[in-house]
């Protein structure tokens, strides 16, 4: 009996580390789906109007094992040199609230993305919503390049 | 470090079963990895997310205008002037465009048709600007701009212009160009 009280606990560690998404305190799997996202902006619908914003819900979050009871998730962007405006809002939350929309900017402070997440299944899930917007003052990609964002999610405890 | 019970019971049971084993492995557990400060445990994930805008740059004017000149003030005067406006509309994303404007063709001697534009996106509007048949700038460094703006005729006639009936109809066309 002695040698299972051993081979228990790692035969859970090696197999906790064997998933893709990181982990916390060997219990927290938490990653993206969908793979990263390319928005492109649409021509005006009119002259003297905007340029058509861009939206994508191609991606999401998932989690397995909440290691708290109430948690939340935050969100951060890196985007050197940004020019443009981007939006993200989360929906279809399996347990927890949106926090609303959230503008992400180049070195921002991390905003609350979904709260209350609570530990109600062993999976957990929403959908990302992004949003670009490029109003014609803030020019086009030939000139300024592309913005690419790399967009920071964060599980914590609430 | 953080153990869910739930988790290692289900384990447990399955592998060995029985209440002393479970305890035992949550002791070892505990020593194992500690206790945890939940509060403080943190988890990220990330992607990336690009942005692609297109250059873009409209134009577009207003509906047909006509105009008609007054007559001569006296006899041997030229015609007094008729005025009518219009408005256009932009958008444009890139910078230093200008807009320029001509006619389809000249009207008859001593017709003449002039129009100017009310400055938008921070360009310079040049004044009241005859029209021909030959391009002539109007409006000229232009920032990117998505906006509306006036355009105001001047049409005048020489007091050697014939009467013209119903008028003479000229397209002018409005270019947005670098």
């Amino acid at each position: 009996m002695r040698i299972y009280t051993l081979i228990i606990p790692a035969v859970l560690i090696i197999s906790a580390s064997s998933f893709a998404p990181q982990r916390a305190n060997g219990q927290l799997y938490f990653g993206t789906t969908g793979g990263n996202v390319t928005l492109q902006v649409g021509q005006p619908v009119a002259a003297g109007l905007d340029p058509t914003p861009a939206e994508s819900s191609s991606s999401g979050l998932f989690w397995i094992l909440s290691p708290v009871l109430t948690s939340k998730i935050i969100v951060t962007s890196v985007a050197p040199g940004q020019s443009f405006q981007l939006f993200l809002s989360a929906s279809n939350i399996s347990s927890g609230n949106s926090a609303g929309e959230v503008q992400l900017t180049d070195g921002m402070l991390p905003a609350d993305l979904v709260v209350n997440v609570r530990r109600l299944g062993l999976f957990g899930s929403a959908t990302l919503n992004y949003r670009a917007e490029a109003p014609a003052e803030l020019g086009n990609s030939a000139s300024q390049g592309d913005d690419v964002h790399t967009v920071i999610f964060t599980w914590t405890a609430q | 470090m953080t153990i869910c019970l739930p988790h290692v019971k289900n384990v447990t049971n399955f592998l060995i079963g029985g209440k002393m084993q479970y305890i035992k492995i949550l002791a070892i557990a505990v020593v194992f990895f500690g206790f945890a400060n939940v509060s403080s445990a943190q988890v990220t994930a990330s992607h990336n997310v690009t942005i692609v805008v297109p250059t873009v740059n409209l134009i577009s004017v207003s509906g047909d205008v006509t105009i008609t000149v007054g007559a001569p003030a006296g006899a041997g005067s030229d015609f007094t002037d008729g005025t009518a406006s219009g408005s256009y509309s932009v958008t444009t994303n890139e910078s230093g465009q200008k807009i320029t404007a001509q006619l389809s063709a000249d009207y008859a001697s001593g017709i003449t048709l002039s129009a100017s534009l009310s400055s938008i996106g921070g360009g310079t509007a040049a004044a009241s600007t005859p029209l021909s048949t030959v391009a002539a700038d109007l409006l000229t460094g232009m920032n990117a701009v998505s906006d509306t703006g006036t355009i105001s005729y001047v049409a005048s006639a020489t007091a050697a212009a014939a009467a013209n009936g119903a008028g003479e109809t000229r397209a002018v066309t409005y270019t947005l160009t670098s």
